[in-house]
């Protein structure tokens, strides 16, 4: 069983491709068949399962999510900014952990499935999490 | 050297550890005194204060600036009150967060300016340690200053603790308005924190240098200071604090306004020049050129600073008294004030000058301190 961790510097709001880092993490890990847990310790960011293919696509999701939660000045959570109290939300409503199948070495994803760094607060510097285990 | 109690030395060498054990319940109250609607309405910001707390607020004034990412002006009372917030609109008035600050809470002026602004529909937020003071009780919202008991002189604390809530109060401002990022936010607290922590051990080493320079600057019968930009403030400062002290003539002037006007004195031998100039300011190479002027006038010069003009007035024989090398121009007050209050302070033991003329005599009027808070209210229908 392994854990990594991966730093990340955001620029902005948006989906930030993690795929080939965690592909490495699992490679890395020894692990044939198992499964991988990806975390990310924030609470104004998120982890996705999206089309990769075409970027407009992730910006249509961050889109859509901004006007499910939009940034406004009266959440009752002041003690930071409104980009934060929106953050919050956007998080827990998308998620902070995935968990993927490992098979053959390698996490188990559709041909046009790329996993993703949801930054609801940024610019920020972000981490996520890696844990292989064998099962 | 100064060999006899000294209170207004102990003052400020006692201030830099009582900011940073405050900081972080003033941060905190910083952060949380103003909602985000408050700010987000907000559209201009009024600061307004008398003597120590308006040199604040022009010390913070260009910090303020460009954290907020909003327009500031700074105010006296009496014009703020009596006129601006008089013939400004209503909508641009409701949209103006006024910060009034008033250590004591007791300053009439103060009080009436913030008075005159909230009835007129400006948002007034009282920067002061008095919970229960006067301009507590006519402000909108109250940011109260934990300025703990410090020796009894000519402010310092005091006047440091107000410049580091309103750079507070602007980090906050610019990162809820987003126009700076949460991290860059608290970059900016930890930094000013580390920058009120180094202050402690450069006044405790700028103490003797203060008190060897002191006796020259108060040979010469007028003392003026100059700055451009924060240090203008820190000059402005530094005047008030010979004024207070001492009681000698002192005036503060713009770098630039100096070659207009003081330049053409024409007893500068009477003249003792004290340069704030940090190394880092915009007007570095205005004060650079100028001292060959002060120079060939002949003026007793003393640089408060670091960078080239120091460096240029060492090798012409002048006095320096080294600060602020390592803090950016726009928090410059934050290092060069305390400098400015040691010399006072040090006039002051050399001359065995009592603080404010022990408001005897000719001064008992100002016993405390009547003439500033005793004063009837204006009223602009009255």
């Amino acid at each position: 069983m392994t854990l990594t961790n991966h730093k990340l510097s955001s620029a902005a709001n948006g989906a930030y491709e993690i795929s080939a880092t965690i592909r490495e993490a699992v490679s890395a890990s020894g692990v044939r068949e198992g499964l991988c847990v990806v975390f990310v310790p924030h609470t104004t960011a998120g982890l996705s399962i999206s089309s990769f293919w075409d970027p407009k696509g992730l910006e249509d999701v961050h889109d859509d999510i901004n006007r499910l939660v939009p940034t406004r000045i009266d959440f009752k959570h002041q003690f930071d900014t409104p980009q934060d109290a929106a953050g919050h939300v956007k998080s827990v409503l998308v998620g902070v952990s995935l968990t993927l199948v490992i098979t053959e070495g390698a996490p188990l994803l559709g041909h046009s499935q790329g996993v993703f760094l949801n930054e609801f607060d940024g610019p920020r510097q972000r981490q996520f999490f890696v844990k292989c285990t064998n099962g | 050297m100064t060999l006899f109690a000294n209170p207004m030395r102990d003052q400020i060498l006692a201030t830099a550890s009582a900011l940073v054990t405050a900081f972080d319940e003033m941060e905190r109250a910083a952060r949380l005194v103003l909602s985000t609607p408050e700010i987000y309405r907000t559209r201009r910001i009024v600061l307004t204060g008398s003597g120590d707390s308006y040199f604040a607020a022009k010390a913070a004034e260009l910090a303020l600036l460009q954290h907020s990412g909003l327009p500031v002006e700074v105010r006296p009372p009496l014009e703020a009150g009596r006129y601006h917030s008089q013939l400004s609109g209503s909508r641009d008035l409701g949209n103006t967060l006024v910060i009034a600050l008033s250590n004591s809470g007791a300053a009439a002026r103060v009080a009436e300016a913030a008075s005159l602004y909230r009835e007129g529909g400006a948002l007034v937020l009282g920067v002061t340690k008095a919970a229960a003071g006067r301009l507590a009780g006519v402000a909108s919202k109250t940011l109260l200053l934990p300025v703990p008991p410090l020796p009894s002189a000519p402010g310092f604390g005091p006047y440091l603790f107000a410049v580091t809530a309103i750079l507070l109060l602007g980090i906050r401002i610019g990162e809820v308005r987003m126009s700076i990022t949460m991290d860059q936010a608290q970059a900016l607290r930890a930094e000013l924190k580390r920058t009120l922590a180094a202050t402690e051990a450069a006044n405790v080493a700028l103490d003797s240098k203060a008190a060897g320079v002191a006796p020259a600057i108060v040979a010469r019968p007028i003392v003026e200071y100059l700055g451009a930009g924060p240090d203008y403030a820190v000059a402005e400062y530094g005047a008030a604090k010979l004024f207070e002290a001492v009681g000698h003539h002192a005036y503060a002037r713009d770098l630039e306004e100096w070659t207009h006007l003081n330049y053409f004195d024409a007893r500068p031998q009477d003249i003792a020049t004290v340069l704030a100039i940090s190394p880092t300011s915009r007007a570095h190479s205005r004060a650079v050129e100028l001292m060959q002027y002060f120079h060939k006038l002949g003026r007793a010069l003393v640089i408060v600073g670091s960078g080239e003009a120091a460096a240029i007035a060492d090798q012409l024989g002048h006095k320096v008294i080294p600060a602020g090398a390592d803090t950016s121009e726009l928090w410059s007050p934050l290092a060069l004030s305390a400098p400015m209050a040691l010399l006072a302070a040090h006039a002051a033991a050399h001359t065995g000058s009592t603080y404010g003329r022990g408001s005897s005599g000719a001064w008992s009027d100002s016993a405390d301190a009547s003439t500033v808070q005793k004063s009837a209210m204006w009223e602009p229908n009255a």
